[in-house]
């Protein structure tokens, strides 16, 4: 199984559980859309490989997730719930996943979520980024780090 | 009562691991939640008044998981709170080591209902649909 599906999987089974909302994956990357207010939630990965795993997602779908995770109409949504809610969503995507690609025996570190505004969709060389719909809705995770890379 | 501790930095991920529980728990006496952001504030609870439960993250800043569980079990007061471990980081070998620390049970999130009934019921010795047959 490699890299890739294991995010699709992991991905669909979170948002489904927690947002009750059906995740597709896309093919190919949106293009950037600058007039797209977009948060960006990451977490690092401190071992056995230095890494990054980064959730972006427009500010929309991060408040219907909370929305549907806390049972709310949209003005009761805070800014400190949708932070709460991408730091899970996050925290469990990356554990996840580093516990699915690594040996049986393998350990592994993660860091603490952090959450801002995203400017573009930053990649890189060593990275890749998946584009997923939920809603009709375009989101985007990127690993960064070449432990992801060399994958099978 | 049963008393249910519930211990993650993630407002999140506690709402929705005691909505499992109420779930699970819903034809039951009434049960006392209490939650926790970090272990050492759990701990400090836990020793004002004990639980019947605890369910625990891993990855929590102040004092993590798994030392919360070393003092948990490291204390004759708190020693016998059955620990479930719920965390998003569940590999074999981490599996292995929290039960070797002394976890009752390692759950991986997203955590749902039907995860967590087998495991409750087992811990508090309910009856399943399955013992009357159907």
């Amino acid at each position: 199984m490699n890299v890739e599906q294991i995010l699709v999987d992991v991905i669909s089974e979170t948002v489904e559980t927690m947002a009750f909302m059906e995740v597709l994956k896309k093919d190919t990357i949106t293009p950037y859309d600058e007039h797209l207010e977009r948060l960006r939630v990451e977490i690092l990965v401190n071992a056995p490989f230095p890494g990054e795993i980064r959730l972006v997602l427009p500010k929309s779908l991060a408040v219907l997730f909370s929305q549907n995770m806390y049972s709310l109409d949209e003005q009761d949504v805070t800014i400190e719930t949708v932070e709460d809610v991408l730091g899970e969503i996050v925290n469990i995507i990356a554990g996840r996943l580093m516990a699915d690609i690594l040996p049986e025996d393998q350990t592994f570190q993660l860091g603490l979520p952090l959450i801002g505004p995203d400017a573009f969709l930053e990649t890189e060389a060593s990275s890749h980024a998946i584009e997923f719909y939920a809603e009709e809705t375009p989101f985007w995770v990127v690993l960064f780090g070449e432990g992801f890379q060399s994958s099978p | 009562m049963k008393k249910i501790m519930i211990v993650d930095d993630s407002s999140t991920s506690r709402m929705f691991v005691k909505r499992c529980l109420q779930t699970v728990l819903i034809d039951q006496d009434e049960t006392e939640y209490r939650e926790a952001e970090n272990g050492k504030e759990a701990l400090a609870r836990l020793k004002e008044s004990s639980a019947d439960l605890a369910l625990i993250d891993l990855n929590m800043p102040l004092m993590d998981g798994a030392t919360l569980l070393r003092w948990m079990k490291a204390s004759p007061k708190l020693t016998l709170i059955p620990v479930v471990v719920i965390t998003s980081a569940d590999s074999p070998a981490n599996r292995e080591e929290l039960m070797k620390l002394g976890a009752s049970y390692v759950l991986s999130k997203p955590i749902a209902p039907a995860k967590l009934k087998p495991v409750i019921h087992e811990i508090f010795d309910m009856p399943s649909n399955d013992d009357f047959g159907f």
